[in-house]
C-alpha cells in the first residue's frame, strides 16, 4: 500500500477529490443535539435529536422557569420524547442534557399555556411542582378532558380539538425549522478557513516587520538565533 | 469532543483559559515567517476534520487530527488550535465560548506531547514505514490523550456526575484513534517520501527564541 504512494503528481487528484467530498458531507451537525417542545393546553412535550436526525434516547431533561427554579425533571423516552404539564404559566425552560457537553435548550413560550393557569410566582409553592404525564400525548388527552367539568364542554372541546390539530400539522415543520437553523453548510467551512487565511496574512505582517528589523539589526542576515 | 459552555465549573473555566493564553503566546513567539503557510494550512485541517464524523453507537464522533498538529508543528500547533477552535465555535458552536481555553488545553498539550515523542524519531527514521509507525502512534496517542484531558477537566468541574459518561467518551474515541492512526501515519509517510522538509525541526535553545525555519 506504500509503495503506491509515489509522487506529488499522481496523489494530487486523489487529495483534491477527498477534499472536495468532505465539503460535500452532509452529515456535518450529527455532533450536536437540539430539542423541540410545544405546549398542547397545559401539557408540553417535545423530544431532542441529534444533528444528523436520530433521536436521543433515554436522556435526563428538566424544565425551567424563569428564574432557574426546576419544575420538572425526567427522561426522554425510548423515541427521544418527553412529555409532562405544567401547573403555572411562565416561559418554560426545556433543558436536555446528554452528557459530556452536549446540552440543547428550548423555551416555551408562557403565551402558548393556557390563560387559565395562574401566573409563576403568584400561586403557593407547593403548586408549583408538576406531575410527569407518560409519554403518549393520547392518554394524558383522555385524562384532560375528564378533568374539565365546570367550562362548557362543547365549547372548549373544540378550541382544544382544533389546537391539537394545528400543533400536529405545526410541530414538524416547526422541529424541521430548528434543524435548519442550526445544520452547517458550506458557507460556515468557508468562512472559517477564509478567516484563518486572514489570520495567516496578519502574522505575516508582523512577522515580516520583525524579520525586516532583525535583518536591519543584523547588517543583512535573517538568521533566527543569530544575533 | 468539544467542552460546551456551562460544563464546567468556574475555577476550571478559569484556569484553564488563563493557561491557554500562555501557552498560545509562548507558541506565538516560537512561530517563524516562514512557517505561517504551514500552521494556516494545518489550522484550516483541523478546522473541517471536525466535519468528517464516524458513527459511534448513537451519536458519532469527529476526527480530531491534533496528533497531525503537534507532530508537524510542534509549539506552534498552540496557536492554530487555539484558532481552528475559537472559528468552531463561533461559527459552528461546537464547542462553548467560554471553555475554548479548556478545548485548546486538551487538544494542545497532547499535540505537544506528541511532538515530543515522535517528531524525532519520526525524521530520523530511516525507511517510510518507519515514518508511518511514528505518524500513527503520533496520531493515535494525540486522540487517546485528548479523551483522558477531557475526562480530567470533566472530572474536576464535576466528580460524581460525569463519571459514567467519561467512560461512554473514552469508548467512543476507540474507533476514531484507529482511524486516525491510519491517516497521519499515510500523511506522515508520504511527506517523508516527499518533503521531508517538512516534518519539523528541533526547537534551538531557550523557550522565547524563534524556532529555526525547516
Amino acid at each position: 500500500m506504500l509503495e503506491m504512494i509515489v509522487s506529488l503528481r499522481r496523489i494530487m487528484p486523489g487529495v483534491l477529490a477527498f477534499m472536495f467530498m468532505l465539503l460535500l458531507c452532509p452529515q456535518a451537525s450529527a455532533h450536536s443535539i437540539r430539542c423541540f417542545a410545544s405546549a398542547d393546553g397545559a401539557t408540553i412535550s417535545g423530544y431532542a435529536w441529534f444533528g444528523g436526525g436520530k433521536r436521543v434516547l433515554n436522556v435526563p431533561y428538566r424544565a425551567e422557569a424563569p428564574d432557574g427554579t426546576v419544575l420538572q425533571q425526567g427522561q426522554t423516552n425510548d423515541n427521544g420524547e418527553f412529555s409532562f404539564t405544567v401547573k403555572v404559566r411562565c416561559d418554560i425552560l426545556v433543558v436536555v442534557d446528554a452528557g459530556s457537553g452536549h446540552v440543547a435548550r428550548f423555551t416555551v413560550k408562557a403565551a402558548s399555556l393556557p390563560a387559565s393557569l395562574p401566573e409563576y410566582g403568584k400561586a403557593a409553592d407547593a403548586a408549583q411542582v408538576s406531575a410527569p404525564a407518560p409519554a403518549v400525548a393520547k392518554e394524558s388527552d383522555t385524562a384532560e378532558a375528564g378533568a374539565v367539568a365546570a367550562a362548557p364542554v362543547a365549547e372548549a372541546e373544540l378550541a382544544r380539538l382544533i389546537a391539537r390539530e394545528v400543533r400536529a400539522q405545526i410541530e414538524p415543520l416547526r422541529g424541521d425549522l430548528e434543524e435548519y437553523k442550526e445544520a452547517q453548510g458550506m458557507r460556515d467551512i468557508i468562512g472559517g478557513i477564509g478567516y484563518l487565511v486572514g489570520v495567516c496574512g496578519i502574522a505575516f505582517y508582523f512577522l515580516g516587520v520583525r524579520r525586516q528589523e532583525r535583518r536591519v539589526r543584523c547588517g543583512g542576515e535573517d538568521k533566527p538565533g543569530q544575533c | 469532543m468539544h467542552i460546551t459552555d456551562g460544563a464546567l465549573s468556574q475555577q476550571v473555566m478559569i484556569a484553564t483559559n488563563v493557561l491557554a493564553a500562555v501557552g498560545v503566546g509562548i507558541g506565538l513567539a516560537k512561530t517563524d515567517y516562514g512557517r505561517v503557510p504551514r500552521v494556516g494550512v494545518l489550522a484550516s485541517v483541523f478546522f473541517v476534520a471536525s466535519l468528517i464524523h464516524i458513527p459511534a453507537g448513537v451519536s458519532s464522533v469527529h476526527l480530531l487530527l491534533n496528533g497531525l498538529l503537534g507532530f508537524l508543528l510542534g509549539w506552534s500547533a498552540f496557536p492554530a488550535l487555539a484558532a481552528a477552535l475559537l472559528l468552531q465555535a463561533v461559527i459552528m458552536g461546537f464547542g462553548g465560548i467560554t471553555a475554548l481555553g479548556a478545548n485548546v488545553l486538551n487538544t494542545a498539550i497532547p499535540a505537544l506531547l506528541c511532538y515530543a515523542l515522535f517528531s524525532g524519531p519520526c525524521r530520523r527514521a530511516a525507511t517510510a514505514r518507519g515514518a508511518f509507525i511514528y505518524g500513527a502512534l503520533a496520531g493515535a496517542t494525540g486522540v487517546v490523550l485528548t479523551c483522558l484531558m477531557l475526562s480530567f477537566s470533566l472530572y474536576l468541574s464535576n466528580p460524581e456526575g460525569y463519571l459514567p459518561v467519561i467512560k461512554m467518551v473514552l469508548v467512543m474515541h476507540l474507533p476514531v484513534a484507529g482511524i486516525e492512526s491510519v491517516v497521519v501515519g499515510a500523511t506522515a509517510s508520504f511527506l517523508y517520501r516527499v518533503r521531508p522538509e517538512l516534518l519539523c525541526a528541533p526547537v534551538h535553545g531557550s523557550l522565547l527564541e524563534d524556532t529555526t525555519n525547516a
